[in-house]
Order: structure tokens, then sequence, then C-alpha cells
């Protein structure tokens, strides 16, 4: 009996590597997908229709900002699949040799999240007491957004820094925050705001001061399931999820 | 007078009511516990409120619900000495002492006061390190040190053995009449209360039941409660059959008594009344001398005895309704030969019996004993 | 004469212990290899990053302890003797950020104080004053997780001073304030001790509540450990969170012995 169980369950297991869409039989497998905050949602439904087709898999999520799952996956967190909001947190696990293999995601460009009555310009950003709000230094937006304001000159960054209130650990916090009015703006990305209370409205960055992020998916283990994941992320309808959520596709997966 | 105390208050279902004085005296209050003794040290001292009336300390009103004049207890001039005596743990006798003394010549008064109650060699130690007498006499040194002229003490040997209690109770009167102090003293013990006091009052659920001289409370208690508790043995129900001269006549069960009338109070002919004796008043005859038709004589038979060495005690089964108990001392107890002989007659002498008026149970704040008439 | 000995434990009781223990020294031990073994570690430890977390660490924790007995200490005392209804209701809300996440800590303070908040919200409007992401909000943050240890604590040692105490006390001439200051403060020191070290030590501890209340801004509301956490997030992240943590570990030791010597000095030995 017990036999019998086990030699199904092999059996599933070799159909999933297939790529095989298996019924009946009920094999069960965890991946552990690490992936960057601002993907919370796009990745949330991507996991939902990836266990659709992939019966027996199940995808646990873990969102954070990506420096942190980064610094996670260093100190040993087991991760399956990384998906980064910037190519040098997987350049840094590739490093330390933890990457089986990667490739490019999606893009994702910044705006300005601000209250009904915030501000109208990339300029004013620099206004004397505005309560300004980016995610730290450390974290791909923040980053992103300080290359951004940097673009715009010297002198312009530092009067924009000068009017940084905090440095959160991570976008969604930074956009959080000016939904709670604690802060009058925030550079955050373009998708996120698809997502924010109807009182946030989003100030366009011009083209020239514009920092593209590039969001990179890395297979951390040679799991099939988690293969077929990083797969299935980048294929046509891993692309549609993205971009109904405000990503630049850029998959290459047909 | 140091003291005019009058107050009445009601605590949940506690009611008090009492009134009394004290010149330079020892006045002792004396009842059972949650008779409200401690109570009305507590309103003396201002810890606590009566609902009414008037306190007086040293001629200068302290709480008057009239003028609504209550002032604080540090205000009030007294001293405390509480039960389990309170002595701050982490302070030195010196600094427990010198607490509440101030102003100038401090320093001196502080020695004055512990050589008075022999501390000077314990000055500088903790009252943890002391004996249980030695931390009394700190306590009362505590209170003496800001002088007052009011001293209240709430069963201040209570914790004592009985050899340092002596020595204790001899210091009290000893300072009584050195200091002109008015001391009041608050115990449960019956003999401690007869010891100290020079007037006594008698406390019974909230309620004074007696006020007056020592011996006047011990010899002619005000009726059958107080009887009770300064622990007379026998206490009868009896009615006026006759009044003359001075002498009433009672019927109490099937005997006749002779009693001399109570001071200030004539009961009526046919008028029920308590006639309280004590155990070590009631003597014992042997049969022979029987004379039926004499009053205060009583045939009874011994239906219990309890021996306590110097003395025993006799219960007594007789034509009189209650039990009657005698105590007799060892000496006359083998002379007499009471050991051999069950039945006996009992004599109780007029001039140790005395009349009490019957009060109801709620009046004398009791439920024990008082029978309807 | 023999010595009264323990009796040495039963052998399983004995591994039990032995783990329980291990348990609890092995993360310092981790902490502690990985510092000094570390390279970048003294780097860490004196860059202006750390330098500013712990000023501000120290000098909004101590702010907030100075505010916790100051306006605790009455309290407790009121809390201590006070009858009145729906007094355990009190205390139990005086108690609650003791078992509440110091997250859920940050967002209550949010919708208090915030710029929305029921507070927060009337102050900007009229007097244009803003409480949260400034070091105002870091002390309210500590004060808020550490205060109830130091009233809890208070409220055990005021309680168990007798009262008979104060009532003597004043039967001897005192005020209400004397009889406090002479009698029930020396007699509780031990426990207001205990409790104004175990409320400065949240308070210096304090993350959850900081992070979300009072955001994450170098030398103005990033206190020690969002420093440790926020290193923690870098690309050479551990050894520069351990540096920091071995330096908040070493500073919270000096203080806390520091403060156990002081306590045990004011209340004397017998």
């Amino acid at each position: 009996m017990s036999l019998r169980v086990a030699a199904a369950g092999a059996l599933a297991v070799a159909a999933l590597g297939l790529g095989a869409c298996g019924d009946g039989e009920e094999p069960t497998e965890t991946i552990t997908v690490f992936a960057a905050a601002s993907l919370t949602e796009a990745f949330g439904e991507l996991a939902e229709a990836f266990e659709e087709e992939h019966p027996g898999v199940t995808v646990r999520l873990s969102f954070a900002g990506s420096a942190t799952l980064r610094t996670q996956v260093l100190e040993g967190a087991p991760a399956d699949v990384f998906a980064s909001a910037s190519p040098d947190e997987v350049a840094a696990l590739d490093a330390a040799g933890l990457v089986v293999e990667e490739r490019a995601l999606a893009t994702n460009t910044l705006v300005i999240a601000t209250g009904q009555d915030g501000i109208e310009t990339f300029e004013e950003l620099t206004l004397p007491g505005l309560r300004l709000m980016l995610a730290a230094e450390d974290v791909p937006a923040g980053r992103y957004a300080r290359e951004s304001l940097a673009l715009a000159g010297t002198d312009f960054a530092v009067r924009v820094l000068a009017n940084v209130r905090s440095n959160e650990a991570n976008v969604r916090a930074t956009l959080a925050k000016v939904e709670l009015g604690e802060a009058d703006a925030a550079i955050v990305y373009a998708s996120d705001l698809r997502l924010a209370d109807a009182g946030i409205r989003a100030i366009a960055i011009p083209e020239r001061f514009q920092v593209a992020a590039e969001y990179r998916i890395a297979l951390l283990a040679e799991s099939d399931a988690a293969r077929a994941f990083v797969a299935f992320a980048t294929s046509p309808q891993g692309m549609a999820t993205l971009a109904r959520h405000g990503f630049t596709a850029v998959g290459v997966t047909p | 007078m140091t003291l005019e105390f009058a107050a009445r208050t009601q605590l949940g279902d506690f009611s008090y009511d009492a009134r009394f004085e004290a010149g330079n005296e020892i006045v002792v209050l004396f009842g059972h516990s949650g008779a409200g003794k401690s109570l009305t040290l507590q309103l003396i001292a201002g810890l606590l409120q009566p609902d009414e009336g008037r306190i007086v300390i040293g001629g200068e009103a302290v709480f008057d619900s009239g003028t609504g004049l209550n002032l604080p207890p540090q205000a009030r001039r007294i001293g405390y000495v509480v039960q389990d005596l309170a002595l701050f743990p982490h302070m030195t006798v010196a600094e427990n002492v010198g607490f509440g003394m101030t102003g100038a010549g401090r320093e001196w008064r502080l020695g004055e006061v512990l050589d008075l109650m022999h501390l000077g060699d314990f000055r500088d130690r903790k009252p943890r390190s002391l004996s249980g007498g030695q931390q009394q006499r700190v306590a009362l040194a505590r209170a003496l040190a800001c002088d007052a002229s009011l001293l209240l003490l709430d069963e201040p040997f209570s914790a004592l053995d009985e050899s340092l209690r002596v020595e204790l109770r001899r210091e009290l009167i000893r300072l009584r009449s050195e200091l002109d102090l008015s001391v009041i003293f608050v115990t449960h013990d019956l003999r401690e209360a007869h010891l100290v006091a020079d007037r006594l009052a008698v406390f019974d659920a909230g309620r004074l039941l007696q006020f007056d001289g020592r011996e006047r409370v011990f010899r002619a208690p005000a009726n059958r409660r107080v009887a009770e508790l300064t622990g007379v043995a026998n206490i009868l129900r009896g009615r006026v059959a006759a009044t003359r001269d001075g002498i009433l006549t009672v019927e109490a069960g099937g005997a006749r008594l002779r009693a001399p009338a109570p001071n200030g109070w004539r009961p009526g002919e046919g008028e029920a009344v308590d006639i309280a004796i004590r155990a070590e008043r009631v003597n014992l005859r042997r049969l022979d001398a029987d004379d039926p038709g004499q009053p205060n004589l009583v045939r009874g038979t011994i239906r219990e005895e309890l021996a306590y060495g110097a003395t025993h005690t006799l219960r007594f089964e007789s034509a009189l309704e209650e039990t009657v108990e005698v105590e007799i001392a060892a000496r006359p107890y083998e002379v007499l030969g009471v050991a051999g002989q069950k039945s006996w007659t009992l004599e109780l002498p007029p001039e140790d019996l005395h009349v009490m008026p019957v009060v109801s149970a709620s009046a004398a704040g009791s439920s024990a004993g008082a029978t309807t008439a | 004469m023999t010595a009264l000995r323990a009796r040495a434990p039963h052998a399983g009781l004995a591994l039990l212990i032995a783990v329980f223990a291990v348990f609890f020294v092995l993360p310092f031990a981790g902490l502690l290899e990985r510092g000094i073994g570390g390279s970048g570690t003294w780097d860490a430890i004196t860059s202006d990053t750390a330098l500013d977390a712990l000023v501000l660490s120290l000098w909004t924790s101590a702010v907030a302890l100075l505010i916790a007995v100051v306006a605790g200490t009455p309290v407790a005392y009121w809390l201590t003797h006070a009858r009145f209804p729906g007094k355990g209701a009190v205390e139990a809300l005086i108690d609650l950020p003791i078992v509440l996440p110091p997250t859920i800590a940050g967002v209550a303070l949010l919708t208090a104080f915030g710029r929305k908040g029921l507070l927060g919200a009337p102050l900007d409007d009229w007097f244009g004053l803003t409480l949260g992401f400034s070091t105002a909000a870091v002390i309210m943050a500590q004060l808020f997780v550490g205060a109830p240890f130091y009233v809890r604590a208070a409220r055990a040692g005021f309680g168990s001073v007798d009262a008979q105490y104060e009532r003597v006390a004043h039967t001897l001439g005192a005020s209400r304030l004397r009889a406090f200051a002479r009698i029930v403060l020396p007699l509780s020191w031990p426990s207001l001790a205990a409790g104004a070290a175990l409320c400065w030590a949240r308070a210096l501890g304090e993350l959850g509540a900081t992070l979300i209340f009072a955001g994450n801004l170098q030398g103005e509301t990033q206190t020690m450990p969002l420093a440790i956490l926020s290193a923690f997030e870098r690309a050479d992240g551990l050894t520069a969170a351990v540096a920091l943590a071995i330096l908040l570990l070493a500073v919270a030791l000096v203080a806390l012995a520091a403060f156990w010597l002081l306590s045990t000095r004011g209340r004397g030995t017998p």
C-alpha cells in the first residue's frame, strides 16, 4: 500500500518535471519564492495561476525589500527563486555561487506619489519643509530614486535629500507613508501607484531623469518545480500579468 | 480634660457610636476584636473621619462635623503606637525615634527620649535586630518624641511574652505619671485591662456599652453583655418579687435571691432583671449546713469539673435555670473534700450579687444570652 | 559540620538545563565570533552611522525613562491606593503595551499622533506641529513600550509597603510628601530601580514602533536597533549589523551594571 503511494508520488514528480499537468494523483511539493516588495500583487497572482497549472505544487511567497531578501539568502534562507528589483542583488548572490541561472524579468519606472493637495512637479521636490520619504539607499527603489535625483544635478539632489524624513525599509512602506498622510511625497515605482489609495496622485519624473528599474529573476535551486516557476514568470502569460500590474515586460521565454 | 471624644459613623454594615473623655489617666478601650476599639484610635488620630461628632485634644478641637473642622493627622499632636508597631525598617532606632522631632535642640531631646526609654545603647541599630520588648520601647519612644500629650496605644503588648508585658506595663504607668500623659490603651485582654486602666470603656459591636472607673465596671457591669465581656461567669435571669429598704428579692428559677438594689436605678415589682455573680464569689457549703428556707442558698450537683492547678472550676446543676459556675482555690477545695462529694449547697452572698436591667439583644449589641422576658 | 548542599539534579533535568543554557548563550557567542573575526567590525563601530545611532539611542531612551519615572511614579502611587470602579480596567490598559507587539504599538501611535491621527491632525492643522517621523516620535514610541514596565514595577513596589508605615508617619507630623519621600520611596526603591532598568532596556531596544511611527533617518530617528536593521540590508550587511549589535550590547551591559550597583548601593546593606 505505502509502496504504491510512493511509486505514484515518484511518477507524479517525474510528470511535473516534464511540465505536464498531472491530475488524479496529488503529489506535493513546495517551492519558496523571495520577491521584491514591489512585486507583491503581481507575484501573488502569478503564484496562484502557477499553482493552478501545477497541482500539487505549493508556492510560498516572501516579500521584502530586495536588499533584505539578498541578505537573508546569503545567510542561508531556503529560497528556490529570487525576484529582485535590481541586478545588483542578484549579482551579489551570483558572486556567492548561489545562482543556478538568472534572466531579466521586467522594468519599472519611477514616479512621485503625492497627496491631493501635494506638489505638482518634479522640481517642487526641493520645496523647503516638504516631507519627503524615500526607500533606503540600500533598497533598489531608494537607489534608483537617488540616481534619478543626481541626474537632475548635484545641487538639486542635495536640496531634495534635505527634505527626506525617513529612509524606509522597502518601497511599499515608503508609499504607505503618503497614504497615511505622514509624507507629502515619496518616490516609488509606477507599478506601486496602481494600487494606492484613490487620494494618491502620480507626478511623472521627466524622461531625462528617469532611471529604469531592472527586475531580474534568479533560480537558486536545482528544482524542477522552481525552474518551471521561473519559466512561467517569464512566459507570455507571466509577462501579461506583470504588465497588468504596471511593469514593462521584458520576458524572453517563448 | 486632654481628650473629649464623641463620634458616630457608618462603615458599610458596621455602625459605630461612642462618647467618652480622658484626663491625665489611662483609659482602656476593652472589647473583642471588631468591637470598634482600633477604629476609635483611628478616629482620634484623624486617619478616619466620623460622619458626625466632635473631637477635642488638649483643649483644641481637631474635628467638628458641625463646623466642618477636620485637622489632618500630622496636625493633631498625638502619639500613636499601632498594633504591629510599624517601626520604619530602613531607619535606625535614632532615626525612627527622631522622625517626628523638629526644631531647636532636636539632638538633645532625642538623647533624652532614648535615655528615658533605655534605648541609648541601641540608637544605631536597625529595628529588625532588636528584641520584641526593645522594639516596643522604640515604638513608644517614637510616639512620645513629638511631645504629644495624648498617647494612643493599640494592643501594644500583644506580641510580647508575659514577663515583658509586666515590665512594660510598669514602664507605662511610670511614664504616665512622669510625663503627665493621657493614654488611650486598646486591649482585648481582660487581665491587662484590669492592670493598667484608671477608667475602662467597654466596646461591643461598635457601641460603647459602659465607660466608668475600673472597679465600677468590674463590680457593677451596666448590663448582661458588659458582664459577659468582663468575665462574669454567672448571669441569671430573674423577676423582682419584692423591694424593701434597698434590698431586692428576686425569683430566679426555683430560688429566691436577695440582692442590694443597684445605684441609680429602681426596678419595679414584677420586672425582669439580670443578676450577675462572679464564679469566685460563689461559696460552697456542706449539705448538712443547709437551711432550705434561707434565701441565697441553692442545692446543686457537680456536672463538670476543670482543674487549673491553682484553682478549680466547677459547673453545678441546681434549682436555678442556668448552670452555675464556681471557682474555688486549690486549698479550700482540698479542705472541703470536694473531690469525693457531688452534691453541695451553693451560697450566693447578697453583697456579691449585682442586679442589672434587661436590655434587648440589639440594644446590648449582642445576640448572646438574652432571652425574652 | 556538613554544609547544606543542593541535591544534584536528575540526569534528564541536567540535560534540559544544559540545552536551555546553550540556547541562550550560543547566540551571544555567535555575535562575538562574527564580530571579532570580521574585518570591518571596527570601521562599522566607529562609523558615523553607528555613533549617530548610539548617541540618539542613549539620549532618547534616557528622556523616555525620565518621563516614565516623573509621570509614572505618581500614577503608580495613585493606582496602588485609589479605590474606584473600573480600576481593574485602567490597570489592564496601562499593562496592555507590555503584551502588545511593538508594530501594533507603532500603528496605534500613528493613528493617534500621526498627521491624520486623532490628536495629530488638529495639532498639525492648528499649530503646524508634526509629531510622526521626528525625534519626538522616537521618544514617544520608547515611552509607550517602556513606561508600562516601570509603572507595573512601581505599583508592585508601592503595594508592598505596609500602609501602616505611612499612617504612622502622618501621626508623627509628616506631610504626605515627606512620608512618601522618607518612607515609601526608600522602602520601594528596589522595585522602582528594577522597573526603571527594565523600562530603559525596553526603550533602548525598541524597534517595531519606532520603525512605523518615527521612520528611519540617521541622526534624527535612526536608533541603534534601526541602524542594525538597516545595516543588515546593505551589501556587506551582516558584518556591520553584528558590529553595531555588539556595540549596543556592550553599552547596555555597562549601563545595567552601573544601574545595578547604584540601586544596591542606594538601598544599603544590612
